[in-house]
């Protein structure tokens, strides 16, 4: 039970966790209850902090992700069609997690320093649609890294 | 680093490592350390012993950058220069391992040689430049196999870093828009 394989498996799968659940949690829950609790500018104070500090635990749950699938990778010894495009996907939803935060969450910061304004509220619905977009591909990543774990071994391709 | 200098300097990697991995892949998917060693042979046993971690270094530094590179671009360059010197410098300290990762990732299922692959093109070139140009592909596709794990890592290894350093700055930057909300209550006090 306590070998490296799982000790890896385990980190790469509470990386997914740490990832999903912070943009889910901060979407579905976090962002209503803040919209309805608080006044406009408080919430954009509160708002732009959470999503800065959010920024680096997802990102920094992604990076873990790409690691721990790559030693993943050479516990399981065998490349299929469904980890190429498993690897196509991860590839895309870092991409799109940095637009999230680096660049939508940065240009948040910016113009939120101000207080409130409709550039503002722009780029807030902006950076929701991202991270539906996001979070809707990593499902679709957990949903693949399920398939990994069924496929037979007469689907391997060599390359 | 400023944004030119840092530019100019990835710019001068990429080179190194494309001139670097291109003699290194060719020499060794062609066997032509056999040329160094008639040249000078101390030089040639030495190549021949580090080709391929030449060639894999280079491919995976390639990787690395190319992931970097594109993670400034998604981020927005006049912001990243800080994660940017942050990555490449990450990426220069941890080249060995991380191309000894890269290119044990990539060995997996590689293939030598395919039978069916080999023998198209043997039938059309010929035994001996069939073999040859086998090798070469497969040399090739091995070192794009390890730049694309490079490229991963990179880009990943970049958006932690440009996060991270965002929220450093955040926290340590005074906000114009913090309101001392017990203030007034203390000043009562």
């Amino acid at each position: 039970m306590l070998t490296w394989r799982m000790l890896n498996l385990f980190v790469h799968v509470v990386a997914v966790v740490v990832a999903l659940g912070g943009s889910l949690f901060s979407t579905f829950v976090l962002a209503p209850v803040l919209s309805q609790e608080l006044e406009p500018a408080v919430r954009l104070r509160v708002v732009r902090r959470v999503v800065r500090r959010l920024g680096t635990v997802v990102l920094a749950a992604l990076a873990v992700l790409v690691a721990t699938g790559m030693f993943n990778l050479l516990f399981m010894g065998s490349v299929t069609p469904l980890l190429v495009l498993k690897l196509l996907v991860v590839a895309i939803v870092i991409a799109l997690a940095l637009y999230q935060y680096g660049r939508l969450g940065a240009r948040i910061w910016r113009l939120s320093a101000g207080g409130p304004s409709p550039d503002v509220a722009a780029l807030q619905a902006r950076f929701r649609r991202v991270g539906i977009t996001v979070a809707i591909l990593v499902l679709v990543v957990i949903y693949l890294s399920l398939g990994l774990t069924r496929s037979p071994e007469a689907l391997t391709v060599r390359l | 680093m400023g944004g030119r200098r840092l530019r100019r300097l990835i710019r001068w990697l990429r080179g190194l490592a494309i001139v670097v991995g291109s003699v290194a892949l060719i020499s060794y998917s062609q066997g032509a350390h056999i040329a160094w060693r008639f040249l000078s042979p101390s030089f040639g046993a030495w190549w021949n012993l580090h080709e391929f971690w030449l060639m894999e270094g280079a491919a995976t530094l390639l990787g690395l950058l190319a992931g970097i590179r594109v993670g400034a671009r998604i981020a927005g360059e006049e912001q990243t220069a800080s994660a940017s010197t942050a990555a490449l410098a990450l990426a220069v300290i941890l080249l060995i391992p991380l191309t000894k990762l890269c290119a044990a990732v990539a060995r997996i299922q590689f293939i030598g040689g395919d039978a069916r692959l080999q023998s198209l093109l043997v039938g059309v070139g010929g035994y001996e430049a069939g073999i040859r140009l086998d090798s070469l592909l497969t040399a090739v596709l091995y070192s794009l196999k390890t730049a694309g794990f490079g490229f991963l890592l990179g880009l990943a290894s970049f958006g932690v870093i440009h996060a991270a350093l965002l929220l450093t700055e955040a926290e340590v930057s005074r906000d114009p828009a913090r309101v001392d909300h017990d203030g007034p209550a203390r000043r009562q006090e």
